[in-house]
């Protein structure tokens, strides 16, 4: 990376090292974006919750479980298409020399960190549908067998993103990373109509747009969605923050220590 | 209610919210420590 | 292209040759694995009759892994650099260092399922669950080679290579396993029949796994 700062002196920053460092605290500081999108998620978790604990009505046959699944297909959707979706868009946009920019690199490392996040919490709400609804924790079924091993492929693309190296090898090794993890996103979706098992098809909006189960249901379930959207907005510009800040200490302290070292001999 | 699906809420909702607030608290200090670094150096300016 | 990946192929496959690393010591590797099965699993011949699908495909997926630490090896001693000063195209040399390991993995893969038959008395079933067989075992190949050699490029100067490789490529070919697995399951448990879906998928999954290799290799080797 060409350096950020053309300081000469340990103790000085130039004029124009000055306007990048108050452009950088300015763009991580308050914003109307970050409001817009930290209430926006409160409120859609906040009526998530009271309409599918409270409002809703029960299912017939699965009685209160039902409820899980304003959580579950919600955070699920989350992970595997906005957050996974998201990393192996920036990767390519990475490797592909005409859009190749760092931007891109922060963006694929901070939604594979909140997909990840998701995941787990795909496969807890999960298991909890599953214990209540089949009687057990975990059973070897594709789908949960395929999101287990999606689960571990990210985690392990987040320790890759750990590793040495110049930042360009790096950016370039975390996007090589995503692509081929991205091969099994494919597949847990396909996998409930492969495989014939036990989690069942998409069943609540059939192909036709028809909706199969009360309104209130309906709504509710659809403001999971948006609800789990806006977390995930709130979450990346808030991690992408947090990667900027990062690579610009991290880049000042490094330069202070060369020069530091400089007026040292 | 159905325990099972009570717990399955509050995981939901603690772990969202718990990496929520490490993300302000993580941004937060690295804020911190950028401006501690640049008042440093206009001190140090001021100083000359 | 197609001429350098024939010649860096059989380039890589007559060191194999000449070393007989493969066939003294990968080869014998998956029988003690098989091995070790039939240990764990216990006297019970229907049983293991019954899960030979699934460890035969975990032998080879773990002696795939050596055939690419293999092929890794040899560019290790030569720079790291694959080939990249010599005028090769870099797309020729993908194909070539995939096309060696995946024979390598081919060879493996019948090995194993020469040593089952012996072992867990499997038999074939018929000659059109063998065409099914030889066409799973040669797209899982292209599958496993394409993403082993990827990463162990990726990993080629890194000290912790042992433990990285494996962390990213066992996950990752899980699916591969589990289409391979499906695919002859009822070719070695001689019931059931034939699902040609999972040979379909593996074809899917090979596609991706080679062509998500080859726009990655350029790039890959470029900043190095």
């Amino acid at each position: 990376m060409t350096s950020l700062l053309e300081t000469e002196n340990a103790d000085n920053f130039s004029d124009k090292d000055k306007i990048l460092l108050e452009n950088i605290l300015k763009k991580t500081g308050p914003s109307r974006i970050k409001y817009a999108l930290g209430a926006g998620s409160i409120i859609t978790a906040v009526l998530t919750v009271w309409l599918g604990l409270f409002v809703t009505p029960n299912d017939e046959h699965l009685g209160d479980t039902v409820r899980l699944l304003y959580v579950h297909p919600p955070v699920a959707w989350a992970a595997l298409y906005l957050a996974f979706g998201t990393t192996t868009l920036a990767s390519l946009l990475w490797l592909w020399p005409k859009t190749r920019s760092f931007f891109w690199d922060k963006v694929a490392g901070a939604s594979a960190e909140i997909g990840v996040l998701y995941l787990a919490l795909t496969l807890i709400t999960g298991s909890i549908w599953g214990r209540t609804t089949w009687g057990v924790w975990w059973t070897w079924d594709a789908r949960l067998t395929l999101t287990a091993v999606l689960l571990v492929l990210y985690v392990a693309y987040l320790a890759i993103r750990q590793l040495d190296g110049t930042s360009k090898a790096k950016a370039t090794r975390n996007a090589i990373t995503a692509l081929f993890a991205a091969i099994d996103v494919p597949i847990v979706h396909f996998s409930v109509l492969w495989w014939n098992t036990l989690h069942q098809t998409a069943s609540v909006l059939t192909p036709g747009l028809h909706l199969t189960v009360p309104l209130s249901m309906g709504l509710t379930m659809g403001l999971g969605f948006l609800c789990t959207t806006l977390i995930w907005g709130w979450m990346m510009k808030a991690r992408y923050d947090i990667e900027l800040l990062k690579a610009v200490t991290g880049e000042m302290e490094s330069q202070r220590a060369i020069l530091q070292r400089r007026s040292e001999l | 209610m159905n325990s099972y699906v009570i717990a399955g809420y509050l995981i939901a909702i603690v772990s969202i919210v718990g990496y929520s607030l490490s993300l302000i608290l993580r941004r937060n200090s690295l804020r911190k420590q950028l401006q501690k670094l640049k008042n440093d150096s206009e001190q140090n300016t001021d100083d000359k | 292209m197609f001429r350098d990946g024939w010649a860096v192929a059989s380039k890589d496959l007559k060191i194999e040759i000449r070393s007989r690393v493969l066939a003294m010591q990968v080869m014998p590797l998956t029988g003690a694995i098989l091995i070790i099965f039939g240990f764990a699993l216990g006297p019970d011949i229907g049983r293991l009759r019954q899960n030979a699908s699934g460890l035969i495909w975990v032998s080879i997926l773990l002696c795939s892994m050596l055939a690419v630490q293999r092929s890794i090896a040899i560019e290790r001693e030569c720079g790291g650099e694959f080939l990249k000063l010599t005028g090769y195209d870099l797309a020729g040399v993908f194909i070539g260092k995939v096309l060696a390991v995946a024979i390598e993995v081919f060879l493996i893969a019948i090995a194993t399922i020469a040593i089952t038959s012996v072992v867990f008395n499997t038999g074939l079933h018929g000659i059109m669950n063998i065409l099914v067989l030889i066409a799973v075992t040669a797209l899982a190949s292209i599958s496993l080679s394409s993403a082993g050699i990827i990463f162990g490029a990726m990993f080629i100067s890194s000290d912790t290579a042992e433990t990285l490789l494996p962390l990213i490529y066992l996950p990752l070919t899980s699916p591969v396993l589990l289409a391979a697995t499906k695919a002859s399951l009822p070719t070695f448990s001689g019931s059931g029949s034939i699902k040609l879906i999972w040979v379909g998928i593996l074809f899917l999954l090979a596609v991706a796994y080679f062509s998500v290799g080859s726009i990655s290799f350029e790039p890959l080797l470029e900043d190095y």
